[in-house]
């Protein structure tokens, strides 16, 4: 319902600006939307599938851009359900940064999470033209940052090579 | 006048701590930090130890609390608490440790900013209130904010480790200072040899009246203070 009463105030706004930032706000309440509904499916509520959530996320984002980008799951761990919210957000983020800035017409986003010892990482890498998602002072690049350090407190890299790479990696609770 | 006031938010759900940090530099507020947790929080203070003021979440999700995370911390600043909490087993919790103030969440950003004014008047205050020269025996006196020794209002040169030892013996009032403690605080990054610490005391001495540090042998000195 709140989606919708942003979805209508989207269709009825003039300013291009105001659109940009209630779809921006539509997708990020959208995020944790899809991780209750998938909560409310699941029974088990220590784990969720965590490709299907990450799904759900980005086929809510590409819906809004016109490329043929396809999108790679290597899902090799299923991020707890505290967790969950946080990394819904981030991908959110990190996706619509690939796909505003990193294409022309096509490419490839690969999103991969996994454990090593004490660590769950999760990276989203795209093979576009490789901008640099730090140099402007951007909104979800803030929400990012803010999320890995302060709530998960964990650590993130960018790296440049055939695209861009956000890698973030954190210690889970207990 | 806000420009005074140097704050840490502890708020656990850092999207709000982010919102509301942004909300305040905006209206021109020094923000060193926010944070989530204890032990960030912990980590803050010793990073930034200018920080004069606390905006403090109360329900932190984890075993402690924001007002037992406030007792805990080793300077006694000014907190304002922000809580969804109205209860009076909270609320009673909270006054106990004197706060400038408690907001009830969602807050209202005029309550706010009109406390924050408070804040940074009260510390204007405060400031003005500390005394700034303190009178040493034998007509010397020490500037504790622009930390210049005189005598006789001469200016006496002094710098380095032996103004901070002559801080540091100040800070004690006339108590003795153990050795331990004074080479643990002076040579914290590389241990002294064994009489650097003796050489300093030597060099302070000479800068000051002859009787004016005492000397407990194995133990400590003091500086002597008018009472």
């Amino acid at each position: 319902m709140v989606i919708s009463l942003l979805q209508l105030q989207i269709h009825t706004s003039e300013f291009q600006n105001t659109k940009h930032a209630l779809r921006a706000t539509c997708n990020r309440i959208n995020s944790f939307a899809k991780l209750y509904e998938l909560l409310h499916l699941n029974q088990d509520i220590e784990k969720l599938p965590t490709k299907n959530y990450f799904t759900n996320i980005v086929n809510n984002v590409k819906m809004h851009f016109s490329q043929k980008i396809e999108f790679i799951y290597d899902i090799q761990y299923n991020i707890s359900i505290n967790d969950s919210i946080y990394c819904g957000l981030i991908l959110n983020e990190l996706v619509t940064n690939s796909l505003k800035y990193a294409f022309d017409k096509e490419g490839t986003i690969t999103i991969h999470t996994s454990k090593e010892n004490d660590l769950i990482y999760m990276s989203v890498q795209d093979d576009g033209r490789g901008y640099d998602p730090s140099s402007n002072s951007s909104l979800g690049l803030t929400i990012v940052r803010t999320l890995t350090e302060k709530q998960l407190q964990g650590d993130l890299r960018l790296s440049f090579h055939k695209g861009t790479k956000t890698l973030i990696s954190w210690k889970e609770k207990e | 006048m806000i420009s005074n006031l140097h704050i840490l938010i502890v708020e656990d759900e850092s999207l709000l701590a982010l919102d509301l940090s942004m909300q305040l530099k905006s209206k021109g507020y020094d923000v060193v930090d926010y944070v989530t947790n204890t032990k960030q929080a912990v980590e803050s203070f010793e990073k930034y130890p200018h920080i004069n003021l606390l905006l403090m979440d109360i329900h932190l999700n984890e075993t402690t609390d924001g007002i037992d995370l406030y007792k805990q911390l080793p300077h006694n600043l000014p907190v304002i608490y922000l809580t969804a909490f109205t209860d009076d087993a909270t609320i009673n919790k909270a006054v106990a440790t004197h706060p400038l103030g408690y907001l009830v969440k969602p807050l209202h950003k005029q309550e706010l900013f009109a406390l924050l004014k408070l804040a940074s008047l009260q510390h204007t205050e405060s400031l003005q209130n500390t005394q700034t020269i303190i009178q040493l025996p034998n007509n010397y006196a020490f500037d504790t904010i622009n930390e210049i020794l005189t005598q006789h209002d001469q200016h006496i040169k002094i710098g380095g480790k032996k103004l901070q030892l002559l801080k540091l013996l100040i800070e004690a009032k006339g108590d003795f200072v153990p050795f331990h403690f004074l080479e643990n605080t002076l040579y914290r990054d590389n241990p002294p040899g064994e009489s650097s610490l003796r050489t300093l005391i030597y060099r302070l001495r000479s800068d000051l009246a002859n009787d004016m540090i005492e000397t407990e042998r194995t133990y400590g000195i003091r500086l002597k203070m008018i009472n």
